[in-house]
This record gives structure tokens, sequence and C-alpha cells, in this order.
């Protein structure tokens, strides 16, 4: 099939309109001579890419041994002295154990008065909401990786796929919102702010963006932080969004 | 931070600078292979495998653009590593009896809709892979190069510099050719 190389490439280049692309989709489950071709391509494809990635590592590992042989060793661990319990003196221990006890009691106070704080509100809520992302979520088997990472606590992970997905699909909510979470998960709030921010300016029927800003912005916390979150809360009551009950309960609180 | 945009520049030099700066970054976070190990309990084939891959991978975004510096190089190659040793993980409790040990997935394949995805996966089997790599041996060292080095995300304007052809047309033409010739070889 003359061509056929030619027109497979192209759509790996992603430079196919999307009616091309569409088409070359759905020849890859129509036409079997054609599917043949791009099973062809994609083992070419992932033979040229072992190929060279042995090729790669010859001429990078040289100059890594040479990197490692001379790294200095490593001392281990079963080296480092071990202080008998029994050689402790009465003192010590005492002191120990009372510096034990203020411990627990300054981490007890602690959490006692988070409990009531609004990092502590919007932080239960993201745990009880969003700690676990239900399996329901249709869409292709990426989205379903990433719920796997999200779910397993794997953060970084599960963002690189919603990223991707997002990439890939930049109308698809449910990326953005879940990047988002990911960024949230990991403190990183400048990032998720931006992913809320732009699913609060989609036109969906369902929209939690707004609470979600609402929430990121209680947990980052910085100057001026806790007025906008009350103006966004505000907003989710009035026009019933998503949250708006928590939301009602939080401006209470604030 | 600077040493990051010095190897970020560095790559997207040319094909010396970017040849040293591949073994700059290798060398610098060859660490995550011990990772791979502590963290996911990787033999140190499978965590070095997927961290030499990462690194292509990396470059490879690097140089089309593809990483947007939102976050450091090392927190960017972790993310890869990770997705990298996790598919492996998954790979090794699904597939037990492997007796390739390649990284998963090409990422080509990714790219299709999972319908197609499905059919193409069926498609693409072990002795399709074994044949054209063999084939890649009996091409001739022209067009391996020539394909290579498109595989290493280098422009067939790139390659025409570097291999002293007269225009990437011709280039673009003969790697097509040669791809046709390994198709046609598999096919007979």
């Amino acid at each position: 099939m003359p061509g056929t190389v030619e027109f497979i490439e192209s759509y790996f280049k992603q430079t196919l309109s999307s009616a091309e692309r569409a088409a070359f989709e759905v020849r890859c489950t129509t036409d079997e001579a054609f599917a043949t071709e791009v099973a062809f391509y994609i083992a070419a494809r992932q033979a040229l890419r072992e190929e060279l990635l042995m090729q790669k590592v010859k001429a990078w590992k040289t100059e890594e041994d040479i990197m490692q042989a001379e790294k200095a060793p490593v001392i281990p661990e079963a080296s480092a002295p071990v202080i008998p319990m029994h050689k402790r003196t009465g003192i010590i221990r005492w002191v120990s154990y009372a510096a034990a006890a203020c411990l627990i009691l300054a981490v007890s106070m602690f959490l006692f008065e988070a409990r009531s704080t609004p990092e502590k509100l919007a932080a239960n809520y993201i745990s009880a909401e969003y700690g676990h992302i239900g399996q329901s979520m249709g869409g292709p088997d990426s989205i379903q990786t990433a719920v796997e990472a999200y779910n397993a606590k794997h953060y970084d992970s599960a963002l690189v796929y919603f990223k991707d997905v997002e990439m890939r699909d930049p109308g698809n909510s449910d990326a953005k919102k879940y990047a988002g979470l990911c960024y949230l998960q990991e403190k990183d709030y400048d990032n998720a702010l931006k992913e809320f921010d732009a699913l609060a300016a989609m036109d969906l029927h369902i929209n939690a963006g707004n609470m979600l800003k609402a929430t990121t912005l209680l947990l980052r916390n910085e100057p001026g932080d806790k007025e906008e979150a009350k103006v966004i809360l505000k907003k989710v009551v009035d026009e019933q969004q998503v949250g708006s009950e928590e939301a009602a309960e939080w401006l209470k609180k604030l | 931070m600077e040493q990051d945009q010095q190897i970020l520049d560095g790559l997207k030099g040319g094909y010396a600078e970017r040849s040293r700066h591949e073994k700059i970054l290798y060398q610098q976070y060859y660490y995550f292979t011990d990772e791979g190990c502590r963290k996911y309990n990787l033999e140190f084939d499978d965590s070095f495998s997927a961290y030499s891959d990462t690194i292509l991978s990396a470059i490879h975004n690097i140089i089309s653009d593809r990483f947007d510096g939102r976050s450091s190089l090392k927190t960017y190659l972790y993310q890869i590593f990770s997705n990298k040793c996790i598919d492996l993980i998954r790979k090794h409790t699904t597939n037990k009896q492997q007796v390739h040990k390649t990284m998963p997935v090409a990422d080509a394949m990714n790219q299709l809709p999972d319908n197609a995805k499905n059919v193409i996966e069926k498609l693409v089997t072990n002795e399709l892979k074994a044949k054209v790599k063999s084939q890649l041996e009996v091409i001739g060292q022209k067009c391996k190069e020539l394909l290579l080095m498109f595989e290493d995300g280098l422009t067939d304007k790139e390659i025409a510099e570097i291999l002293s052809y007269s225009n990437a047309a011709v280039v673009k033409t003969t790697r097509l050719r040669c791809l046709d010739k390994l198709r046609e070889r598999i096919a007979g």
C-alpha cells in the first residue's frame, strides 16, 4: 500500500486533521489490512526504541561506571554504634519519659486547637469527599489508571496520567478536577488553584470548581486567602453549586 | 534552577552538545535506580530498565518542547520514573511468565483510542517484534542509522545536516522507503 506508512506516521506525529484522525481510528477497527500495517509500524517503532535505548545506555554507562567507582564507599548501617538500653542512667531515662509526655501533651493541644480552624475544615472536606475517587468514571484506560494511582495515594503518578488526558482532551472536566486534586494532595496550592479556576470557568451542569477553589484557598491560608474563600463560598451557596451545604456551614464559622 | 537550565539548554543544542548533556542527565539522577529497588521492590535490572527508559523519554519530551518547566527536572523525571516502575509492577503481576523484559506499551500505542488500541495490541505480537528486530539487522546500515536517528527525535532536516543528505525531503523519502523495505521483508 504505497503512501500508507506516511499516513500512519502522520497520525502518530499528530499532523492529521481531526477528520483524518477519526477516519484513521475507524480504519484500525474495520480494515484488517490497514490494522496490520499499523501494527507493523508500532512494532517497528518499539524495536527501534529498544535498539536506540541499548545504544544510548552503552554510551552513557561508560562514564557512569567511572563515576560510581570514584564514589566513596557507603558506611553500612550496621556499623553505627548501638547504645544498649541498660546502660542508660536512671536520670536520663526519666528525662526521656518527661520529654515524651510533654511532646504528647503539646501535640494533643495543637490537634485540639486545629480542629476548628479553616484549614482543618477544608482538610476534612477533601479527605471525606476526595480521599478516594469512585471507579465508575468512564473514559479511556489512562483515566482508570490515573484513578487507581490516585486511590493508592501515588498522587505524582496520577497527576501525570490526568495531565496527559487533559492535554489530549482539554474539555475533559474530570481530568481537570482530579489533576487539581493531585496538586492539592501534594500541597502545590498554586497549581491546584489554576486547575480549579479552569474547571469553575467550564459550562457544566454540575461543577465543583468553585467549592474546590475555596477549599484550596483555605488550605493555602496566605494573606487575603480567607477573605477570597468567603466570597467564593457565598457564591457556591447562592448558586446552589456542589458543596453548598458545607459552604453554608463554613461561612458561619469563618 | 541554574543546573536544570544548563541541562535543558544543552539537550536542545546541536547533536554533539545534546549527547554530552544526555550523559550528564543520566548520571545526575542515577540514584533513582536505588529508589526503584527500595520503594517499589524492583529487581535492580528492572529498576535500571525503568530508569534508562525514563531518561530517554524525558530527553525526547524536552527536545520536542513537551516539558513545560513548571516543575523541577528532578520532580519531572521522578514522576516518569514512578510511572514506569508502577507499569513494571503491574506487568509483572499480570504476566509472570514474561519472556522479553522490555518496558510495557510504547508511547505510540497510547495515542490510539481504546477500541483501536485493543485491535492493534493483539496484532503487535512478540513474534512480530522479533521479526522486526531481526530484519532491522539486514536492511542495511544506512537504513538502520536513519531510522534510529528519527526515533531519537531528530527531524528530517537535522538528519539531512548530520548525514549530509541534500535536503529534508530526500531524508523523508529514503526513511519511508526503508520502512517499506522492512515491512516487505516481514510480509515476505
